[in-house]
């Protein structure tokens, strides 16, 4: 048994598959807002898509028209900020907290989020912020928690924060069942739905948030890409390589949990892109971030796309939870690449 | 670059690992700590390289007290070898020298020049695409002196570069730092090899310096004694004709069994 002797996707290999992951994003939005309950000529999405870009009439059926730009187009779009933004902070946690089984979620900020969400929907709008908003501050309230909880002596090591953010999810998702519990039958269909992740019911509007935050967030981490490198090697190291470990693990956690934030704010819990996606690429390309981060960006967008359009194809007219489409691809894909590592050994 | 440590001492939950210990690394020298277990060696290192914080006295590169200068700043004069290597978290070899441009600002193109320079300088250059979790314990160490050398610092500290090495390893690696010659500071475990190779050596005993000076200076069998506990007795190499140590146990030898 010997690992491999270097990246699969080394040299020149590693520009062809982003390229090509670029080309089937494109590809993917389309054929997710062609298909559903009513098939639409793909010609017809490029028509609409194009005539709503450049503010002209598209000269398409005004009920497909709707379906296509008013429904089906944000929510792709919406699919694929999502599953950028959950990859992107899964691959910086599992640096930050140098552990492979993190996930944006280790830290608490889902729980946190849940929480609020549904203390939200069960005991009715916190202050006027919505489900989105209490999600947010829900999200951003359980990392303060937990930096606060993870701390000793002033510094923050990687494992106490991981303990940190397993111990207060727990007592969050109990906090969680608890009000489910005690909710009332029709409340409780949304409830399970946002619990899972979901990016249907989208519209423009509700984009402009997770799009910023994305954008600007992930453009952030891909200029740390080597400062993330050291981090992977270790405190000291990272530190003697000039890295100020302390402030940067500090800022490298505000930012993916805004990241996170922003996301399940309008998409829920969705699961499993941001453990599956990273360990995917990085199979691929090892585990330099200046390589890795575009195309984790890139993928978990792509993954997330597709997953939603199989939530809504697979068994209609029932919409599948995206956490149950997630985790029924990626568990299984997340195995297969495992084996087929072991193969090369 | 000269480094100085000026009456450094370092505090760990109260309490004191070394005290007012003064250190001078003149230019271009290789100057080695050895001393027991425990002595304080690595503290004394970590103070240097900026993991601990001295509670009294300062470190000095040039004069310049190091906490006047930020880490990233540092960390472009001082580049560092620890002992454990980790297993680099699946980098290739060449990514990990990489890692050692992270305090610079140099154009890509810059970066990878200097990169394939240290990698040549070690003789790594037929690995560089290799994983360095399946190189060999003497290979992973001189990828790491590569990273350091393109890391440009103008100090090198090295905290036990050669453990867990074999002993042709050692050796290699220690020409290959001597022959560097750029100010060093070393804490070495084997006291033959740091004869061999340091210009200078402190003895570290109970967080103080016991002795400083050139070799043959410092390393005499009653002071070992005293230091390390053992009987240790001063020859000649018979490969090189320098001076050799060999070492017995103190009490108890086993010779008067028979």
């Amino acid at each position: 048994m010997s690992t491999p002797l270097t990246h699969l996707l080394s040299g020149r290999r590693y520009p062809l598959a982003l390229a090509a992951v670029a080309v089937a994003l494109p590809l993917g939005l389309v054929a997710a807002v062609a298909l559903g309950a009513v098939d639409l000529p793909a010609a017809d999405v490029w028509q609409v898509i194009a005539a709503h870009l450049t503010n002209r009439e598209s000269g398409v059926d005004a009920i497909d028209d709707e379906i296509i730009w008013g429904s089906r187009a944000p929510r792709a779009v919406l699919a694929i900020v999502a599953g950028a933004g959950l990859a992107v902070a899964g691959a910086v946690l599992q640096a930050v907290v140098r552990n492979p089984l993190a996930d944006p979620y280790v830290l608490g900020v889902t729980s946190g989020a849940s929480l609020a969400a549904v203390a939200a929907i069960t005991l009715g709008g916190l202050a006027g912020i919505g489900v989105a908003g209490a999600a947010f501050a829900g999200a951003c309230a359980s990392l303060a928690l937990v930096l606060l909880l993870g701390r000793r002596h002033g510094t923050l090591t990687a494992t106490r924060l991981v303990l940190a953010g397993v111990a207060l999810s727990y007592l969050l998702q109990g906090a969680t069942s608890f009000l489910q519990l005690r909710a009332r039958p029709d409340e409780l269909s949304g409830l399970l739905f946002w619990l899972l992740g979901s990016v249907s019911g989208v519209g423009w509007g509700d984009l402009a948030v997770p799009c910023a935050v994305v954008a600007c967030g992930t453009a952030w981490l891909l200029a740390r890409g080597r400062r993330l490198n050291a981090l992977l090697l270790g405190d000291e190291t990272a530190l003697t390589l000039g890295v100020p470990v302390h402030r940067f693990r500090l800022e490298l956690l505000a930012v993916t949990a805004l990241l996170t934030g922003a996301v399940i704010a309008v998409a829920g819990g969705v699961g499993f892109v941001g453990l599956v996606v990273p360990h995917a690429v990085r199979l691929l390309t090892g585990p330099d971030h200046r390589r890795t981060l575009p195309l984790v960006a890139l993928t978990g967008g792509l993954f997330l796309l597709l997953a939603d359009l199989a939530a809504r194809t697979l068994m209609p007219p029932l919409e599948l939870p995206l956490g149950v489409l997630t985790a029924a691809i990626g568990a299984p894909f997340f195995l297969w690449l495992l084996r087929r590592e072991s193969a090369v050994l | 670059m000269r480094i100085v440590l000026d009456g450094v001492t370092v505090t760990v939950d109260e309490t004191p690992i070394v005290s007012g210990v003064d250190i001078e690394v003149p230019p271009g020298l290789l100057v080695g700590l050895v001393g027991p277990n425990g002595s304080g060696k690595s503290t004394l290192l970590r103070a240097v390289y900026r993991a601990l914080r001295p509670t009294a006295g300062a470190v000095r590169l040039d004069g310049a007290d190091l906490r006047t200068l930020s880490v990233r700043e540092s960390a472009r004069r001082t580049a560092v070898v620890a002992q454990h290597s980790g297993d680099g978290f699946d980098f290739t070899a060449l990514e990990i020298v990489a890692t050692g441009r992270t305090p610079h600002r140099a154009a890509p193109a810059e970066d990878r020049r200097i990169v394939a320079e240290a990698l040549e300088r070690v003789g790594m250059t037929a690995q560089a695409g290799r994983l360095f979790s399946t190189l060999s314990g003497g290979e992973r160490q001189r990828v790491l002196l590569a990273r350091a050398l393109a890391q440009q610092g103008r100090v090198l500290v090295l905290d036990e570069p050669t453990n867990h090495l074999d002993i042709g390893a050692q050796l290699d690696l220690l020409e290959l730092v001597r022959d560097l010659r750029v100010t060093t500071l070393a804490a070495l475990h084997d006291l033959n090899l740091a004869a061999a190779y340091c210009d200078l050596l402190h003895v570290v005993h109970q967080g103080r310096i016991a002795a400083s000076g050139p070799p043959a200076d410092v390393l005499q069998p009653d002071f070992l004694a005293e230091v390390f506990g053992v009987r240790a007795h001063l020859g000649s190499h018979p490969l090189t004709g320098r001076s050799h140590l060999s070492f017995a146990p103190l009490k108890n030898t086993g010779e008067t069994l028979t």
